[in-house]
């Protein structure tokens, strides 16, 4: 079978130096596979097919609300003392580039002798809409933060605008922001990519590492109305750089991790927990063993899935489970707390059994326990923030482990500094410094 | 399958009081470990947290744990029986039926259970359920487009709804779907509105609870 480079679901961006193919999302059935290697079926015309391809890039358009489109021409806009208003982020942050309309409107306007006011919770910066709003500035526009609740919209034409700096009433030809929903297609193709969605429907979720177009699933990107247009910038650097990670990879697919996560066929009880937790879509069905199965390259190596599993099915290929060392241990994800303990240069902890994870929800219950056991036993666990995950939502699957027991502890009137958790970002390394100082001493 | 919660450990603790030296935290690896209560890792979890409370009531307390693939039949128990065999106290982490089908198995041991045995369900979401299914013994989802009335409703209304219906919602738990509603959207959808116009004689509760405990035997494979 013929394999492609790249697969668009919904619009190509027609790269020449790519094998590719598009295919309308509606007629996308199933995905199998990884990185390098995913075979989707497609039903055309009833007939179903299987392509294979190296990647996917999901491609499709917002659904808009009140379309800036819709704009009157220079020649519509009767009164032509009346102010024209323009107004962005009223129920959700405008995207930077329907921002960019914006002000380019704006600007135009006002260069043509108009009064322009700009109404804005917070401007989508760019490297374009940097430079227009500085000419929409020198132009006359007038620009106005507001805050959420400070307005309101009275009719087709009026705005009130009250806040402790300013009371303002305005008449004149609105344009609004268009509303953007996610394209109804998102969340099944969520299911069939195995990917994580976010509160409002997109394919990309809020977090630092999923900037700017990846999907959290290795080789699966999201541009324009597939992802979240808060965190959307310009979308031709966006394509462009969607393109150039793609012909890089594709020169070296390899693991990220080294060791090998197996799944115990005996033990699975195919629930398909580690499935709907993994925030990389890394796991599988596999029919022939009845079970789950870990895919390779599309593993991340976070270990979510080896405690998540209710089994204890999953586990890593001639690892041995370390054994205690001391009463105080301290459990440090390597991306956060890891980092600023090396920041920090000097170790004056040599009398803490510091144990580097590779993420929070690699955490395992029986493990946090196991250092709990003596009666002077402490233990503390220092993670990222949540939208500072690099495994998404890892971080939430060691706070729930964490939260358990610290519930079991309390049942069973054990003192509640027992097992702690805190995060930190790598930056912190002086509160880290403090952090540990002040936990071994008992006076967190 | 059977959804099943963990009971609250100030309760599991106060069934631990008696005199006993080693106690076996048996989970099972079918249905309660799909739900997320009973199996090998919360078997991990509840042995942790139990050798902390013995440690610190001063008892000298041999915890072993184990996870068989079903409570539910004799030959996985006999895999593991030494394992049972050799325990004081058997803290089960299987539905109601494993603790009494190890009750059975074992009449010289005392079995205790960990869990709630909540209902036979779906899952909804990671860790969420909802009752489908109340076993009734005389499936009826034909009639009602797949909507069953005995779970869904509140009162298992055949000839619904009550009074108690608002907006879509249940006046037992203003959360709860009204089944009735269910039914009706459901009929409609696939035409078969019709269906609801047609008044149901009372059921036969025999074949649920009314008839005392159930027997079930399949004529093919069973005896007789």
């Amino acid at each position: 079978m013929e394999m492609y480079d790249v697969v668009f679901i919904g619009n190509s961006l027609q790269p020449s130096d790519l094998k590719s193919i598009c295919v309308e999302p509606d007629m996308l059935l199933a995905c199998k596979g990884e990185l390098g290697n995913f075979t989707l079926r497609i039903q055309k015309e009833k007939e179903t097919q299987e392509i294979k391809t190296r990647t996917v890039i999901i491609n499709l358009l917002d659904i808009r609300e009140s379309p800036l489109a819709e704009v009157p021409t220079w020649d519509e806009l009767q009164e032509p003392e009346e102010p024209v208003i323009f107004l962005q982020d009223l129920k959700d942050l405008t995207p930077a580039q329907i921002n960019g309309k914006g002000l380019e409107l704006a600007r135009d306007l006002a260069q043509k002798g108009k009064s322009v006011y700009y109404f804005y919770r917070s401007l989508r910066f760019n490297r374009r809409n940097d430079e227009l709003y500085e000419k929409a500035r020198r132009a006359g526009v007038v620009f106005y933060q507001y805050r959420n609740g400070d307005l309101e919209v009275k009719g087709s034409d009026g705005l009130i605008c009250e806040s402790p700096a300013m009371e303002l009433e305005l008449h004149g030809t609105i344009f609004l922001a268009p509303d953007l929903k996610p394209n109804m297609q998102l969340e099944r193709l969520a299911r069939i990519f195995n990917i994580r969605i976010s509160p409002e429907g997109y394919l990309q979720v809020e977090n630092v590492h999923l900037q700017p177009t990846y999907t959290g699933k290795r080789g699966v990107y999201a541009l324009e109305g597939a992802r979240n247009p808060a965190g959307r910038t310009d979308p031709d650097q966006e394509e462009a750089f969607t393109l150039a990670e793609i012909r890089s990879l594709l020169s070296n697919i390899n693991p990220l991790t080294e060791e090998e996560r197996v799944v115990d066929a005996e033990k699975c009880a195919f629930c398909y927990t580690c499935y709907r937790v993994c925030s990389h879509g890394a796991l599988e069905p596999d029919w022939e063993e009845d079970a789950m199965k870990v895919l390779q390259i599309a593993c991340q190596g976070c270990d979510t899935c080896l405690n998540v599993c209710p089994a204890g099915a999953i586990s890593i290929e001639g690892r041995e489970e370390k054994k205690k060392e001391a009463n105080l241990k301290v459990f440090m994800c390597e991306n956060s707390a890891a980092t600023a303990l090396q920041r920090l240069g000097k170790n004056g902890f040599s009398d803490l059994d510091i144990e580097n994870v590779p993420c929070l929800g690699s955490l395992k219950k029986k493990d946090l326990l196991q250092h709990l056991q003596k009666s002077e036993d402490r233990v503390l666990v220092l993670g990222c923030f949540e939208e500072a995950c690099k495994h998404l939502f890892g971080e939430r699957w060691g706070d729930k482990s964490v939260k358990d027991i610290q519930k079991g502890l309390k049942a069973l009137h054990f003192k509640e500094d027992r097992l702690t958790l805190l995060r930190l970002s790598p930056r912190m390394e002086k509160d880290l410094e403090k952090i540990l100082s002040l936990w071994k001493e008992g006076n967190l | 399958m059977i959804v099943a919660e963990q009971k609250k450990l100030e309760e599991i603790v106060e069934m631990l009081k008696g005199d006993f030296k080693t106690l076996l935290i048996s989970g099972c690896g079918t249905c309660v470990t799909v739900s997320l209560s009973g199996g090998e890792r919360e078997v991990e979890a509840m042995a942790g947290l139990l050798n902390m409370h013995f440690s610190q009531a001063g008892r000298q307390v041999k915890i072993e744990t184990n996870t068989i693939k079903r409570h539910c039949d004799f030959e996985f128990i006999d895999e593991a029986e030494e394992e049972f065999k050799n325990a004081d106290l058997i803290l089960s982490m299987a539905c109601g039926v494993g603790v009494q089908h190890l009750v059975e198995r074992f009449p010289e041991k005392v079995v205790v259970p960990a869990l709630n045995t909540s209902f036979y369900g779906a899952t909804t979401a990671i860790g969420e359920w909802q009752e489908r299914c109340l076993g009734c013994g005389d499936c009826v989802l034909d009639k009602y487009g797949g909507v069953c009335p005995v779970a869904r409703c509140s009162k298992s209304l055949l000839n619904g709804p009550c009074g108690g219906s608002q907006e879509g919602y249940c006046e037992v738990d203003p959360e709860t779907d009204c089944g009735w509603e269910l039914i009706f959207k459901r009929l409609q959808s696939i035409n078969m509105l019709e269906n609801v116009m047609e008044y149901d004689e009372p059921k036969n509760w025999q074949t649920f609870r009314d008839g005392g405990p159930r027997k079930m035997r399949n004529k093919e494979y069973g005896n007789g």
